[in-house]
């Protein structure tokens, strides 16, 4: 199995502080992988770097074995890598089918100017959604009404809807009620047999949820990898033990399993 | 939502709220005067004018920013053209482009400090107000210019009556509201707009460059608000150096009254302009009442404070 993503001894600093010492992080196609770490310990700047939001300031980012250097969110997501961030993924003013197309709208030409396509953007929305199991009241209102799990669902369609070979889930549970969650991690294991070639990044504080779905997990303290464990060979315990002994605490941090 | 349950859009709602103000005036403003032709047609001569503000301030707003200095500009660009044309002698048409020049760089300049600096807009925009305000007050040294050229199709194209009936800025207004409820409904920077104002990180992680959306808001509005300001000039016969403050506040109040919702990214295009109609009866009303005029800026106040409190106590459903 080849890598879709391989990142090497990546650097990162703000200021004073050494965010990142010198990860090597790499992910399988079809791979899913969790990363975790406590709050600081940089998982987030990795990902961000990989996306584009920001840069590193040494190593070198492989992307379906070409080396890359995305210069803005656009331009990952140009190349198939979707981030799904907890909040802020969905402008909830707009109605479903405008979000699904958001920055990346149908048009049609009227004349001299492109007009919005929004007939087959609702079409498409709406086929696109029920195939992933998405069964939502109309895909005219407004965003704002679905519910948590709703939305969910709407940003992974539309990752999905634009062909994403990799997907980013950044903390996807925790604004989810408990049947927000079930119904999502249904839907993302029913994706992963459709699709075997989808590879996925969960990154998480959360165990009990990352293991249901993940098949590697690595473990990130303090800007370094301290573990990368196959998911058959560990457990949550053994995880959580990991972090604690990171975070200098003895016994079990409450936050860590969430 | 709420609108649903009564089965009203905020459309027919502002539809209903004009009539019934319209009905109030006629009865209570002397011998009818509300209902004759004359006043009607005055009405829709003045009412283009609110609608190129109301509609610059909306497109703006909905973005998530606002443009306190929409209304100085307005003044500004009317103050430039007859010092373009009569101090300068510079010939109509250039006179013209270079003021709706003016009122895009106006625009532009305060886009370009709220996106670059990464500023608050309601800030920005009043102090670049003063800015505005002083400069006019040093290029014209607080003297009212004549505007008066030779060449009448210069003044005609913008307050003639087509048929002696029709006036050509309400043409004007209805093209341009037009032009910008397609570009706000129907484009992708319509979509960005509205999507920009509801979520900005959504919109940015989406690919949407937001500063080029909200840059291009404001100057739309500058634009718009030199349009205005054109007619302003080519109606008086003259540029009147003054205070755009009133104007700003009509800008942002009718863009409230009409639904716009004060923190961006929501709120329709006729809506606004129904506001903007709403704000110029109520103004036309109360001189045609004989009541001091200041009691629509009470009016003005109370609305723009009415729309914040909406904004802050009931529609904070993010």
């Amino acid at each position: 199995m080849s890598n879709i993503v391989e990142m090497k001894n990546i650097h990162k600093f703000f200021g004073a502080v050494h965010a990142l010492k010198g990860v090597n992080f790499n992910v399988r196609t079809g791979e899913s992988v969790g990363l975790v770490g406590d709050n600081g310990a940089g998982k987030s700047t990795l990902i961000k770097i990989l996306t584009g939001v920001i840069r590193a300031d040494k190593g070198e980012i492989y992307y379906q074995g070409k080396k890359v250097q995305f210069k803005s969110p656009r331009e990952a997501r140009m190349a198939g890598i979707e981030t799904i961030y907890q909040e802020d993924t969905l402008a909830e003013d707009l109605p479903v089918f405008r979000n699904m197309f958001l920055g990346r709208e149908l048009v049609r030409r009227l004349g001299f100017i492109n007009i919005l396509d929004d007939n087959k953007m609702k079409i498409e929305s709406k086929t696109f959604t029920e195939s992933i199991g998405l069964k939502l009241g109309s895909i005219e209102q407004r965003t704002r009404y679905c519910s948590g799990g709703e939305k969910a669902g709407i940003a992974l369609a539309r990752a999905l809807l634009f062909n994403a070979k990799l997907i980013i889930m950044d903390e996807p549970f925790r604004a989810l009620s408990p049947v927000g969650v079930q119904e999502t991690v249904n839907r993302i294991s029913r994706l992963r047999e459709k699709n075997k070639d989808l590879s996925i990044i969960f990154v998480t504080h959360n165990l009990y949820q990352a293991f249901l779905l993940v098949d590697r997990i690595v473990v990130l303290i303090r800007g370094e990898i301290v573990a990368d464990l196959p998911k058959e060979r560990t457990s949550i315990e053994r995880v959580t033990e990991i972090l604690a002994r990171g975070a200098g605490v003895s016994g079990v941090r409450g936050e860590v399993g969430g | 939502m709420g609108w649903k349950k009564h089965n009203l859009s905020p459309t027919k709602l502002l539809l209903i709220t004009l009539v019934l103000i319209y009905a109030i005036f006629t009865f209570t403003v002397p011998e009818y005067r509300f209902l004759s032709t004359s006043f009607i047609q005055l009405l829709f001569e003045l009412m283009p004018i609110f609608i190129f503000l109301v509609i610059g301030q909306s497109l703006v707003i909905l973005t998530g920013e606002i443009d306190i200095s929409v209304g100085q500009v307005f003044v500004f660009c009317s103050t430039f053209l007859s010092l373009l044309y009569t101090v300068y002698h510079l010939h109509p048409a250039l006179a013209i482009i270079g003021t709706l020049l003016l009122g895009c760089s106006a625009g532009a300049l305060n886009g370009f400090l709220v996106t670059r600096f990464k500023l608050n807009s309601f800030l920005v925009t009043l102090a670049t107000t003063w800015i505005f305000y002083g400069i006019m007050l040093l290029l014209s040294g607080a003297y009212s210019i004549p505007y008066s050229p030779n060449d009448r199709i210069y003044v005609d194209m913008f307050i003639d009556r087509i048929g002696g009936i029709i006036p050509t800025q309400l043409i004007w207004a209805i093209i341009f509201s037009t032009l910008f409820y397609i570009i706000l409904s129907k484009t992708r920077l319509g979509n960005w707009m509205y999507a920009t104002g509801s979520n900005p990180e959504a919109a940015f992680r989406s690919g949407i460059n937001i500063d080029y959306v909200k840059m291009i808001a404001f100057i739309f509005c500058g634009f718009l608000a030199a349009f205005a300001g054109i007619i302003d000039v080519s109606r008086f016969g003259a540029g009147l150096p003054r205070d755009g403050g009133t104007s700003s506040l009509v800008a942002v109040a009718g863009a409230a009254i009409g639904g716009i919702r004060l923190g961006g990214g929501s709120g329709s295009l006729v809506g606004a302009i129904l506001g903007a109609i709403i704000m110029r009866i109520l103004d036309s009303g109360f001189v045609m009442m004989n009541v001091p005029p200041f009691y629509f800026q009470v009016i003005l106040g109370i609305t723009i404070l009415i729309a914040v409190i909406a904004h802050y106590k009931f529609l904070k459903e993010r």
